[in-house]
């Protein structure tokens, strides 16, 4: 089993440098970033169609359909901890955040859930296997190991400042990521979660993947002060 | 290798946020002043008896908000960053700041963070201290000022002072600033009793006002706020504001209220929880914002948190269902930010469809509004007039 997780994680590394050679978006810039890291892979699982990848969309529906399938995105910065690189002071006044995109916000917030992935993917990664093409292949759980014991993160919700149009939300990972660090712990992405509510409009909405169009819209991930505690 | 180094600077950080600066300094002008010329401020650190406080590390920030750098007066970022690097070598992220392309933001003016601590200096023997900077090396407001807060490193009790002023010409002398010793903060409360009381003792110094905060213990974000004059020495505040959540109080005291420069010292924090609370009506009520399409959560939940959707959407209506007819006697609004403010009305109904004004009252920060005489209604409607920036909490009784 070791040794299956292990080529996985080595096949998950080519792939994603295969992937990020071809389609490595421009880097994002926001205002209020320290650093900004915007390489990332992402795939949308859905048990609607258990065995397909979709990882060529613009916007990725997550969520819940008419028959309560359940869809979920995936996203991996493979670059994640050289946010903070060496010999950079983390104080507590600097997060880690993942932005991610969308058009409108039809769910509660407090109902969009983060979870780290404690299972390496591909970007060929379905509802059912994270290496399909790979037999024998499985998640421990249909879905995606979400690794819940880290508790979910909700999303923090502003307009993104360089397309107005666009909502930004926010998801702090700072004490994720302070950890994966600290214990020396892997990076396998992230899962991005709707639960069903009665505080949503619908348990359903799209979000803006790697694929967009537009270099703002795309899932970015940066390190920046917290605005907790400045003086007003 | 990796480090990873928590710096005690976070609770400098989480004292200046708790405090409020009541002079609304931002967007002062500074007069021109040659980019080349030095500018020395100069003050001193009492202890709380009056004698000078010595070896003391006083913390120097530059603007309360985004600031900016005139290009045109700096030859280049980087003659900054070395100054940075030189004046405070050990925050290293200042280099990042540095290495992003100036012209990439804006052609002439270069964008800093927030809150900015630029250097530091120490106390002499006597309390004395003295910075001595070029003009060039401070940073500018959006409408020209230079804001500046000095605030000393933390002191035993966590007591701190605070300087906040406009630099308006090359030698500032701030004068003396003197930590105060309020005897300790007390909870007075009794069963029965809608309010408790916040007590302590007049320190020596003569106060203009005291403000007194309350935050969330955990990060210390600011929930509540009252002012009283100086010749108070106690607050009353209603008990459903904060139910049995543990809360924690700090007093900013006044000292000098000038029109560009505050002198103010912040006691140690106390941690508390009301013996005898009183819950709020808004809890579980169904909520609702115009142009937000899903229902709220966060204002009715005693987090007190600020999660952005308001600003985001910028409503200017919130609808609460409570679920069942309630006699309600007042309605707090916890951080209340607006476009621009000015009254904003309360307005009952029965049905969810006509609704009559029950209040009228001027928009504040913090605020708790009584009703002439209790009101009894199923639905509650908050109308504001200009789009909402922020709403951390409704509270009612």
């Amino acid at each position: 089993m070791n040794k299956v997780i292990f080529w996985i994680s080595c096949s998950l590394k080519m792939i994603s440098c295969f992937v990020l050679a071809a389609c490595s978006p421009s880097v994002a810039t926001n205002d209020r970033a320290l650093r900004t890291e915007s390489e990332v892979l992402d795939v949308r699982v859905s048990e609607a169609e258990p065995n397909k990848a979709f990882s060529a969309e613009e916007i990725s529906g997550i969520g819940f359909d008419d028959k309560g399938k359940e869809s979920r995105l995936f996203l991996y910065f493979p670059r994640l901890l050289r946010l903070w690189e060496e010999d950079v002071i983390i104080s507590s006044i600097a997060v880690v955040e993942l932005l991610i995109n969308c058009k409108d916000v039809l769910v509660n917030p407090e109902n969009i859930r983060l979870y780290p992935l404690s299972t390496p993917w591909t970007p060929l990664a379905t509802w059912n296997s994270p290496f399909p093409t790979y037999a024998g292949s499985a998640w421990l759980k249909p879905g995606g190991d979400a690794d819940e014991s880290w508790g979910a993160i909700t999303p923090a919700l502003r307009r993104n400042p360089k397309s107005l149009q666009d909502f930004e939300l926010a998801f702090d990972i700072t004490q994720l990521v302070k950890r994966m660090i600290l214990e020396n712990k892997p990076n396998n992405g992230f899962s991005i979660q709707i639960v069903k509510s009665d505080l949503n409009a619908l348990n359903s909405m799209g979000f803006f993947t790697r694929n967009a169009s537009s270099d703002v819209r795309r899932p970015t991930s940066i390190l920046t002060f917290s605005t907790k505690g400045a003086v007003e | 290798m990796r480090h990873l180094k928590f710096k005690s600077t976070s609770l400098i950080f989480t004292f200046l946020g708790l405090s409020i600066s009541g002079c609304g300094m931002s967007g002062s002008k500074s007069p021109t002043l040659d980019p080349t010329s030095p500018v020395t401020i100069k003050g001193k650190y009492l202890d709380d008896n009056g004698s000078g406080l010595p070896d003391t590390q006083i913390n120097f920030r530059n603007l309360r908000r985004f600031g900016y750098v005139d290009m045109t007066a700096v030859e280049h970022a980087q003659s900054v960053a070395l100054f940075l690097k030189m004046a405070f070598p050990f925050f290293l992220i200042y280099e990042d700041l540095f290495n992003e392309d100036p012209l990439r933001v804006d052609p002439n003016l270069f964008r800093y963070k927030p809150n900015y601590f630029l250097t530091k200096v120490r106390t002499d023997s006597q309390g004395n201290f003295s910075f001595r900077v070029r003009v060039d090396q401070l940073m500018r407001d959006e409408a020209g000022g230079i804001n500046i807060v000095l605030v000393n490193e933390k002191y035993r009790d966590n007591r701190f002072g605070k300087y906040s002023f406009v630099v308006k010409k090359q030698d500032t002398n701030l004068g003396e600033l003197r930590l105060c010793e309020l005897g300790g903060i007390k909870i007075e409360e009794t069963a029965g009793s809608e309010n408790f009381l916040v007590q302590w003792t007049a320190p020596a110094q003569t106060v203009s006002k005291y403000v007194v905060n309350f935050a969330v213990p955990e990060d210390s974000s600011l929930v509540w706020s009252a002012e009283v004059a100086g010749d108070q020495t106690s607050v009353t505040v209603p008990k459903f504001l904060f139910e049995s959540l543990k809360t924690r109080v700090a007093i900013e005291a006044y000292y000098a209220l000038e029109s560009e420069k505050t002198v103010s010292c912040l006691t140690s924090p106390k941690d508390f929880s009301l013996l005898n609370p009183e819950k709020s009506l808004g809890q579980n009520a169904k909520v609702t914002a115009d142009e937000i399409p899903f229902r709220l959560s966060s204002l009715t939940n005693r987090k007190f948190s600020d999660n952005g959707y308001l600003e985001a959407f910028s409503p200017s209506r919130l609808t609460f269902d409570l679920l069942e007819k309630k006699t309600l006697k007042a309605v707090a609004l916890h951080n209340l930010r607006l476009g621009s403010k000015g009254e904003f009305e309360i307005e009952v109904s029965e049905d969810g469809i006509s609704w009559s004004v029950a209040k009228k009252a001027p928009e504040r920060r913090f605020l708790v509004e009584t009703f002439d005489s209790p009101v009894t209604t199923r639905y509650l409607r908050l109308a504001f007039s200009s789009r909402l920036l922020d709403l951390q909490e409704i509270s009612i009784r």
